[in-house]
């Protein structure tokens, strides 16, 4: 009996030695994703992950189902235990090619298991490889809509469906912007209104309809894919714009050297995006296929202070 | 039949024949206005540059009333589409808004399998009638000059994988095929649809696409200027 317990006090405390504090658990380096994967460098946390933050990914153009984004949801994953995000926001082309039920497996289920064993809930918009139909894919979270707005702690999110931004959408944008008094106003959608990318390049079409509303109800931060790469943009009247469409496809150079629009690139492998808003701070860490961090920083809200004392 | 109008800016419209008896109204009171001025007026160089205002004016009143027609006859053939499908989906299961993907196809395929069987002999042009694919036509053109026109035409001619889409109205958008994005102004300016149908670009082509079960409701051609 002694024996038993001895060994079982043993296991307890051979597991709580093992298990990496959470300063370990950011430096601890990951085993080969397997196969040609490469080697994933070591879990560098950039962001605070503060208590009560809200803490979230984003993901594009990620609906392929190939070894490669595979590796890149294993990567997600070895980071979410360094950052446990709740949500991701999906930004379009969730499924290329056909839609058939072994399609939403292969292309989404299967990739993002270990996450969604995890509870984390995805909320997608569409891109221009996606039916309509997904929008009533439970694991979607879109409530049978093209487009949705939800809301996290401080932050308002806006889902839109930039393949078709029709009057009835136009229209209801303006009405739940008008109406909206969260601290962020953060809007994610495909085609990006601001883009460096050689094979498609900003939507200009897209920006003369939705920007205005953008400006005028105080948008701070916009999400696209659509760009196979990442690429942070130069804010552009206030508002800072976002392309991450590497998670499931790459388009290697493609965005214009010396782009005027340009902040940082990076379109040499596939990558994600980490996201965590505290307060009046939105902090982002950029991370590639082999688990480098290949940008980050912090954005500041100020233009409601600053509309706030324009008005005093 | 049809018949043409000329425009001011040398664009001209066709007039839908089921408009026709508002036309002629029109017209008519055009030209009394004209007559009216011209017996009461003396006829100097101001009276006829003002009634020269008068007809150009009234011109495009009656063009812009004539195209808002045609768009509400077009919306009126699309409105009746739907409201064939929504009395057959009324009758099926209704899709949940946390489906799972086996459910989504087999709605969607129900669905496409009643629409066509109600639909059959439904036929190209049934909803692109002559006046509204040249109104559709000219706001596209209006919408798209210049820079944006080699822009469009590269994306949709050249660069889209929609490209060499066969189309074949009462029979399914191909699934595996990108749904090409509509320019949110060009939508603004298009007859408005219901929430269920789509434009969509295939080539040169303008395409009537029901959004939820996939099928091609109609088509024109020569969209792209």
């Amino acid at each position: 009996m002694k024996r038993i317990t001895a060994s079982f006090v043993l296991t307890i405390l051979l597991a709580l030695s093992s298990a990496p504090s959470s300063a370990e658990a950011q430096e601890r380096s990951h085993p080969r994703t397997g196969g040609n994967a490469p080697a994933t460098a070591p879990v560098k946390l950039t962001l605070p992950n503060k208590d009560k933050s809200v803490r979230f990914m984003v993901i594009g153009d990620t609906g392929t189902g190939t070894d490669q984004q595979h590796e890149l949801a294993k990567v997600m994953l070895h980071y979410r235990q360094a950052f446990p995000f709740e949500f991701v926001l999906m930004l379009g082309d969730n499924m290329y090619g056909s839609e058939k039920t072994g399609d939403y497996k292969k292309k989404f289920e299967d990739v993002y298991r270990p996450l969604l064993d995890q509870k984390v809930k995805f909320y997608a918009s569409l891109g221009n490889h996606d039916e309509s139909n997904q929008r009533f894919y439970g694991l979607f979270n879109m409530d049978g809509q093209e487009y949705y707005k939800f809301s996290k702690g401080n932050v308002s999110f806006y889902s839109l469906n930039s393949n078709y931004m029709d009057k009835k959408q136009v229209d209801w944008l303006n009405e739940k912007l008008a109406a909206d008094t969260s601290d962020w106003k953060i809007a994610y959608f495909h085609h990006p209104p601001y883009s460096s990318g050689a094979a498609h390049g900003s939507d200009t079409k897209l920006r003369q309809i939705i920007e205005p509303m953008f400006v005028r109800h105080g948008v701070d931060v916009v999400f696209a894919g659509h760009e196979h790469f990442y690429e942070r943009i130069k804010p552009q009247k206030g508002i800072y714009y976002f392309i991450s469409g590497s998670g499931g496809k790459l388009r290697k150079g493609d965005v214009k050297k010396g782009s005027a629009l340009t902040e940082k690139a990076y379109d040499r492998d596939m990558s994600f995006m980490l996201i965590e808003v505290a307060g009046d701070q939105m902090h982002f860490q950029v991370i590639s296929r082999t688990g480098e961090t290949v940008d980050s920083g912090v954005i500041a809200r100020t233009k409601k202070q600053a509309r706030a004392n324009a008005q005093d | 039949m049809t018949e043409n109008v000329s425009l001011p800016q040398s664009t001209s419209i066709l007039i839908d024949p089921q408009l026709s008896c508002s036309v002629p109204t029109k017209l008519h009171t055009l030209g009394g206005i004209l007559l009216a001025f011209q017996s009461g007026v003396k006829t100097t160089k101001t009276s006829l540059l003002l009634m020269a205002l008068v007809a150009l004016f009234s011109t495009g009143v009656l063009a812009q009333d004539n195209n808002k027609l045609i768009a509400e006859a077009f919306e009126k053939r699309v409105k009746d589409y739907v409201k064939l499908r929504e009395g057959i989906e009324e009758k099926m299961p209704k899709l949940s808004k946390e489906a799972k993907p086996e459910e989504i196809e087999v709605h969607k395929k129900r669905l496409q399998e009643s629409v066509r069987a109600a639909r059959t002999g439904a036929k190209q042009g049934d909803m692109f009638r002559p006046a509204a694919v040249a109104l559709i036509r000219a706001i596209i053109k209006e919408e798209f000059k210049g820079k944006d026109r080699v822009e469009l035409r590269k994306t949709v001619l050249v660069e889209a994988e929609n490209k060499g889409t066969p189309l074949r109205v009462n029979y399914p958008y191909p699934e595996t095929k990108e749904q090409l994005e509509m320019a949110p102004t060009l939508l603004l300016k298009l007859p408005q649809l219901p929430k269920q149908i789509r434009y969509r670009f295939v080539g040169d082509n303008m395409v009537l696409v029901d959004r939820e079960n996939g099928l091609i409701l109609d088509y024109m051609t020569d969209a792209i200027p």
